[in-house]
Formats: structure tokens, C-alpha cells, sequence
């Protein structure tokens, strides 16, 4: 799915120097360049402190479990974004987890009597990251960073490092349009995807792809985006061709094709409105429902095409 | 009892209604698995929220259909252009890519129906004949234990998936957290966060795995070129039975292939990806001519499409018997199954439950694998089709049914932004190495795990030791699996760490 030059390559080209400087910024952070990866590692941590917040707000027994995973997906979060610094951070993180165990499971055992193996796990935990920090930091960083397999690929292949890949991507000459497009942005999601592909290559364990041109997934996002707007302004019925219609001009389809591609995708919509849920009409958000094609056609006096004229006339601005 | 529910399964099977969902099923499953970068899970999932109106039974045997006749489907792709329409059919390219540029496309493509067709018969044959025993071991495990083996199922995933142990475990938990919005099922205790009545229920797993295997797979079909055939490839009728011949005069790769789908399927997270790469090495391993594999042997093409049909079997035992998908397909069935109030576990085996479906199920898998070696072969000179659509055509047409299905499920607008939430999020976890597959365990083991860790502390009155002491609780069993579990995480550390103290 190539596309040529577009509107889309304008923009990238205009937030181009507002992704380097923040790129730069989290590259003296994190001590690599800031990826897509980062983005998906913090969403993972602000969602989990959330989530470990928030279920502090419910009754006592359904707190564990959330709480319990939350406190997971943070400290795998913070480990991962901390990779390159784990001889430090892994100590660190050890000593902190191990006293707030040790604190929790103590709280309680004076409380209650329950607790002992919290307040026991927690000391050892804690005694363990800071008598024997270094090799505790070494092994927090072998658990992180190196690849345990028993199954599928080749772990002897040595894996390619940021740098290789920023250097390769350096080297590659500019042969065509494409190429020099393909290259948006120093930025992140160019550089990701070599690095992604290399770490993809030659495993069995894993899902193999590539991907070729960047801007298909961004685009296909976007115009998933817009279709769920859509579905909660008008309601999925309309919202169903408009997408349609808007990925056609997208990957500029053939007129012939794309009025049949739309034509269809509204027969699907109107089959679920006609046979699955009436509610797909209606937007959500706004409780509107424009008339349905039954509305529209119907000969009855009380649901015939004129008393929805003005609704008709915006439908045909908002087209226009 | 079993007996009675055996008879019942096959007369369920031969309804004229099983007949044509099973019948639909494996054809759309093709058709699915031929278009490249389609594949079982996507395929399942759109069809998922369309079984709704539907009677359980059906919509189960539909969607196994759809699964067994995928895996097949995934090979068209692979031989005529390159371009494995599943990723369990990977390895079906290295040979079977170079026979259809021999002009030996429908020997290959009949090689690949007949060895599907053949493992999969063979392997559920052998699930229904070992069923009592499994039967037997499912209904002995208690509560604790089935804690115990969901989370076996979630350790597994940091053995099978390549890349750091962290990744895998970073994506079961945000999987695990996932099924804590909402109200918590075992105790029935509010769990809405910031208080929205359209948590109420939770975040939709179904609608998770739509996106995760949907929107996803949309978004990185959209960034990709090729996958479409760009001429005619040339299939003559005549390879067909050379293919066919070719198939049965290699029992013994189709038996061991098969075997080893049928293994490697059971493990959690594995798949026939892994099964499929298994599969051929061996075959290239044990074979007198192993410089021949990649330029067009048949024996490759076997080894590969006997075990991912293989696998499906396998797969099934962790999913009906624990609710642990052995796949992301698995996963998506036992969506299925909890959709139409089907829970996976010991009622799935017991004769006053649900044995008689799960029967029904199997057998539908045995005759589907009949349907695809007729419809495999009657259709072979007419697969190219396949390869010819335009994945600009089926994009948005995928997303369009994703967005319909997902709201008919409980006509819930938060289940439309979940499905875009992870889309987006599985796009990106596919792309950096986070183990999708944990992350689907984990939304789907979410419940069963706490469900059983709220009755196993009942049981020992809040106690851990209820897993690691046998003396007070007679619990062996549990013992066992949570050395396992430990084995599991840290055993490759170990060993990591034993190797270099041995060089050293």
C-alpha cells in the first residue's frame, strides 16, 4: 500500500523539528532514542499507578487482585523504560519493593497476625538488593534484556543494538522518492520499524512482518479514529460509508470501485441496523438519529422525506 | 454417561443445521486463511459477535470450522505467492514457494490439503480415543490446582516467546488487569474505576481480542506492499494427484508432523507458528537429502502443513480443559464459549454438562478435516482467486464488520473505543516483541485465576501455603505445579547461571 506524495508527508514534515527536540530530550532521559516503544511502556505504567490508585477505593477483598497486577505491570514498566540503567535502577527498585512489602506485610502482621509471608519475602527482598546490589542489578539486567528461549529461533545471532540499526539506516543511500519519504522523521517510527524488523528476523517463536510503508497503520488508526467519532455523533449506520468513502480517497481507488466499495459497506450497515441492533443508527454522544433509508423512501405521511427537508439539507452541506 | 453423550454428539453432528454451519465454517476459513494476512484469529473474531443470534452448539462448531479450515487456507498464500496467509504457514513458503515456480503449484497445493486433512483426522481421532483419560484427569483437579495451571498457562508464555522474559511477563500482567474493571465476578464486588456505569460489565474480552487480532492486523496489512499476485499462477489439474499420492507414500512425516502439532499446540502460547517451524526442522533433520529443503521438496510442505492442522487438536485440550488458550484462535474460541455461557473446565467434561457439545465439537473437527480435503482439492485450480484481491478492498471492509460486530455485542459504545484502544496497542506490542499471545492469556485467564484464588484462600482461610504445603492440606498436586511455575520462570536463569559457573 504505496502511496505517493501527500498531505500527510506536509505535516510530518512541518511536527518534523518538534519530534527531534523531543526525541533528543528523551534520548539524554532514557539513554536511547525515544520510540514508539516508550510511548507504550508509559501508557502501561500511567495505567497501571491509576488502576493500583484506584482500586484502593474499593472493599477490601476486591482489591487484591488489581492491585496485585497493577503493581506488576508498574514494575515491569519501570524496568523496561530503565534498561539502560538497570545496574542502578534494578538495586534500587529491588530495595523499594522489598521495603513496601516488608511495610505492608508488618502492618498487617501487627494488625491482624496475617501478613508473615509478605513481611518475610519483603526483608529478603530488600536485604538481598542491597547486601548484593551488583549482582542483583546484573541479574535484574539478564531478566530484562537478554532473550530466554527454549523454543524457536536462534539466540547465538548477536541482536542488533540501537546504534547498528541508527548507523545501517544512516548508510542506506536515498535512491528514490519513496525511500527519502520512508525516512519521515529521523523521527522515531522509521528508525523503530528497522529496529523492530531486525529483532523480528529469523524467529520461529514470534509473529514475522514487516512493514513497508509507515503511514498505512498511522492513516488506518486515523480513519479508525474518525469512524468511531462518527459512530458516536450519527450513529454506525452513516458512519459506515462516510469511513469507507474516506479510505477509498485515501488509497485514491478507482470511482467505479469506491462507489461500489461504499455502496456495500452500507447494505452491511444497514443489515446489522435491519437484523442485529436497531441502536447502531443513533449516535451515542449526541442522541441523534438521522432518518434511515426506510425513512426516507417510506410513503406514509408520518415518515415520508419531507418533514426531515432541513435535516436533509444539512446531510447535503455537510456532504457539499 | 460418556457413552450416551458420545452417541449424542453424533447425532447432533448429523443434523442438516450442524451439517451447514461446520460445512460454511471451514469454507469461509479458507477463503480467510488464503487472503494474505488474514488468518484464524482475525477470521474468528469478525465472526465472533456475529454468532450471537445463534444456538451455542452452532455458533461453536462454526467457529471451529472456520479455525481447522484456516490453518489449510493459510497455505494457498504460501505456495502461489509467497506470502504465508497465516504465520503457522511460514514454513509451507520454503518449498512449497519453489514448486510453484516449478509449475508444480497444484502438486503442492494438493500435498497441502491431503496432509492437513490427514493430521487433523488423525490427531482428534486420537483426542477423542485419549478423552476418557483426559476426562478422568480434568474432573480431579480442584480449585487450587486450576489456579495453579492458569498460572502455569501465563509462565509458559515467558519459555515460548522470543525476547526478553520481562516483555512476556509486562504483557500477561496488563493482560491479568484488563479483567479487573468492572464487577469482580467471583465476589461480586463493585470495581468500576472513575464510577462509569459503562464499566459496569467491564471492558468486553471479545471486544479486546477484535481489536488485538483485527484492528491490528489492519494496521500492519495497511503498511505493507505486496501479498497480491501480480500474474497468473499456472495450476494444472494434473499435480493434483500426484499430490495426493506424494502425501500417503510419506506416512511417516505426516504422523510425526502431526504428533508434534499436536504437542507443541498444547503448550500455552506456542501455536502452530512454533509447531510449524518444529515440524520442518525435523523433517529436514531426518531427512537423507536435507540440501534439497527450500528448492521445492514435497516433504517440507508435508512437515509443515501436517503439524499446523496437527496443532489445532492440541490446542483445544488446555482451552476446553482449563480455559488456557494454546493459541490466539483457541483464545478467540473460548470467547466463543463464555459468549454463549459455555465456561471452559471440568463441566465441559462432564456428562450431565456440556460433554456432549464438547463431543459434538470434536467430531465436527473430523468431518471439517474431510470437508477440507474434498473442498481443498475440488478447489485447488480455482485458489488463485484468492491471491488476487487487493488488500485495499479488505481493509476497510474487515474494520466495517469489526465496528458492527463489536457494537452488537452488548450495544456498548465503550466496546467500539476498546477496540480501537487495542488495536492500536496490539500494533504496536506485535511490533516491539511484547508477546501478544500473554497478553491474551492474561485477558482471558484474568477471571478463572481469581476466581479459583478467592475459593482456594476460602479454602485455606486466606492461606498461601495451600499451594506449597501438601502435609496440611493433602493438596500433592499443587505442590507440583507451583515447582513447575518456578522451574519455569527461573529455571532458564538457572541454568544460564550453572553454564557459566561450569566455563568459568
Amino acid at each position: 500500500m504505496d502511496q505517493e506524495h501527500t498531505a500527510l508527508d506536509a505535516v510530518s514534515q512541518r511536527i518534523r523539528p518538534v519530534l527531534a527536540t523531543i526525541a533528543d530530550g528523551g534520548e539524554k532521559v532514557l539513554g536511547e532514542r525515544p520510540t514508539m516503544e516508550h510511548v507504550l511502556l508509559v501508557l502501561f505504567l500511567i495505567t497501571g499507578v491509576y488502576m493500583y490508585l484506584g482500586a484502593s477505593e474499593f472493599a477490601p477483598a476486591a482489591q487484591r487482585f488489581p492491585q496485585l497486577m497493577a503493581g506488576a505491570t508498574v514494575v515491569f514498566s519501570v524496568l523496561l523504560l530503565a534498561r539502560n540503567y538497570l545496574t542502578v535502577v534494578g538495586p534500587l527498585a529491588g530495595a523499594l519493593l522489598g521495603g513496601y512489602f516488608a511495610y505492608v506485610g508488618g502492618s498487617a502482621f501487627v494488625d491482624t497476625g496475617d501478613g508473615l509471608f509478605y513481611l518475610i519475602s519483603g526483608v529478603v527482598l530488600f536485604v538481598v538488593a542491597i547486601v548484593f546490589r551488583e549482582r542483583f542489578g546484573a541479574a535484574v539486567e539478564s531478566f530484562v534484556a537478554e532473550p530466554v528461549q527454549v523454543m524457536g529461533g536462534d539466540d547465538s545471532q548477536p541482536k542488533q543494538t540501537d546504534e547498528d540499526a541508527d548507523t545501517t539506516l544512516e548508510e542506506e543511500p536515498e535512491s528514490d522518492a519513496d525511500s527519502t519519504e520512508e525516512r519521515t522523521a529521523d523521527t522515531s517510527e522509521s528508525k523503530t520499524d528497522e529496529e523492530a524488523e531486525s529483532e523480528d528476523e529469523g524467529s520461529a517463536a514470534m509473529y514475522v512482518y514487516e512493514i513497508d510503508d509507515p503511514r498505512g497503520p498511522i492513516v488506518t488508526g486515523a480513519l479508525c479514529t474518525v469512524y468511531m467519532l462518527l459512530t458516536f455523533s450519527i450513529g454506525m449506520l452513516y458512519a459506515t460509508p462516510i469511513f469507507v468513502a474516506l479510505w477509498t480517497l485515501w488509497v485514491r481507488m478507482d470511482v467505479l470501485k469506491a462507489v461500489a466499495m461504499v455502496v456495500l459497506s452500507f447494505m452491511i450497515s444497514q443489515a446489522f441496523y435491519d437484523f442485529v441492533e436497531r441502536d447502531v443508527a443513533r449516535g451515542w454522544l449526541t442522541g441523534w438519529q438521522p432518518p434511515t433509508p426506510a425513512d426516507l423512501l417510506s410513503v406514509s405521511p408520518h415518515t415520508n422525506l419531507f418533514p426531515h427537508a432541513i435535516e436533509l439539507l444539512q446531510w447535503g452541506v455537510l456532504l457539499g | 454417561m460418556t457413552v450416551e453423550s458420545f452417541v449424542g454428539a453424533i447425532e447432533m453432528l448429523l443434523t442438516a443445521e450442524t451439517m451447514i454451519w461446520l460445512l460454511a465454517g471451514v469454507i469461509i476459513g479458507i477463503i480467510v486463511g488464503g487472503l494474505p494476512g488474514l488468518g484464524p484469529p482475525l477470521g474468528m473474531a469478525i465472526i465472533l459477535p456475529l454468532t450471537l443470534p445463534m444456538e451455542a452448539s452452532s455458533a461453536i462448531i462454526l467457529l471451529v470450522g472456520v479455525y481447522s479450515g484456516s490453518m489449510y487456507g493459510g497455505s494457498i498464500a504460501a505456495v502461489l505467492i509467497n506470502t504465508p496467509g497465516v504465520s503457522s504457514s511460514a514454513a509451507t513458503m520454503f518449498d512449497g514457494y519453489p514448486m510453484s515456480k516449478q509449475g508444480r503449484a497444484a502438486t503442492a497445493l494438493a500435498i497441502s490439503a491431503t496432509a492437513s486433512a490427514i493430521a487433523g483426522l488423525f490427531t482428534i481421532t486420537a483426542l477423542i480415543l485419549f478423552s476418557p483419560g483426559l476426562i478422568q484427569m480434568v474432573l480431579a483437579v480442584g480449585t487450587p490446582e486450576r489456579f495453579l495451571v492458569a498460572i502455569l498457562g501465563l509462565a509458559m508464555i515467558t519459555v515460548v516467546t522470543k525476547g526478553s522474559a520481562a516483555k512476556g511477563l509486562l504483557a500477561g500482567a496488563a493482560g491479568l488487569l484488563v479483567t479487573t474493571v468492572g464487577v469482580a465476578q467471583p465476589i461480586s464486588l463493585d470495581r468500576r474505576y472513575a464510577e462509569s456505569l459503562y464499566l459496569y460489565d467491564g471492558i468486553d474480552f471479545v471486544a479486546v481480542l477484535i481489536g488485538l487480532f483485527a484492528i491490528a492486523e489492519m494496521m500492519k496489512l495497511a503498511g505493507q506492499k505486496g501479498g497480491i499476485a501480480e500474474g497468473d499462477v499456472e495450476i494444472d489439474k494434473a499435480g493434483i494427484k500426484e499430490g495426493v499420492v506424494t502425501t500417503l507414500k510419506h506416512p511417516v512425516t505426516v504422523f510425526k508432523s502431526a504428533n508434534i502439532g499436536l504437542i507443541v499446540g498444547a503448550i500455552p502460547g506456542a501455536g502452530a507458528t512454533v509447531s510449524n517451524f518444529v515440524a520442518y526442522t525435523e523433517a529436514v533433520r531426518s531427512s537423507k537429502d536435507p540440501d534439497s529443503f527450500g528448492s521445492g521438496n514435497e516433504v517440507g510442505v508435508i512437515a509443515s502443513e501436517a503439524s499446523n492442522n496437527g496443532t489445532v487438536a492440541g490446542s483445544l485440550v488446555p482451552a476446553i480443559s482449563f480455559g488456557i488458550p494454546g493459541s490466539s484462535s483457541t483464545a478467540v474460541l473460548i470467547g466463543g464459549l463464555l459468549m454463549h455461557g459455555l465456561r471452559p473446565g471440568p463441566s465441559m467434561f462432564d456428562p450431565s454438562g456440556e460433554l456432549q457439545l464438547t463431543y459434538t465439537l470434536l467430531l465436527a473437527l473430523l468431518v471439517g478435516n474431510v470437508v477440507i480435503l474434498i473442498v481443498g482439492l475440488s478447489m485447488v485450480t480455482r485458489l488463485s482467486y484468492l491471491t488476487k484481491i487487493d488488500t485495499n478492498y479488505i481493509i476497510p471492509m474487515v474494520v466495517v464488520l469489526s465496528f458492527l460486530g463489536t457494537y452488537a455485542l452488548r450495544g456498548n459504545p465503550i466496546d467500539v473505543l476498546t477496540i480501537i484502544v487495542f488495536g492500536v496497542i496490539g500494533f504496536y506490542m506485535v511490533r516491539y516483541n511484547y508477546s501478544v499471545i500473554a497478553f491474551v492469556l492474561g485477558v482471558v485467564l484474568g477471571d478463572i485465576a481469581e476466581g479459583n484464588l478467592y475459593t482456594a484462600m476460602q479454602l485455606s482461610d486466606g492461606s498461601f501455603m495451600i499451594f506449597v504445603n501438601p502435609f496440611e492440606y493433602g493438596r500433592w498436586l499443587s505442590l507440583v505445579l507451583s515447582i513447575l511455575i518456578v522451574l519455569l520462570i527461573f529455571g532458564p536463569y538457572v541454568k544460564q547461571w550453572w553454564e557459566r559457573h561450569q566455563s568459568a
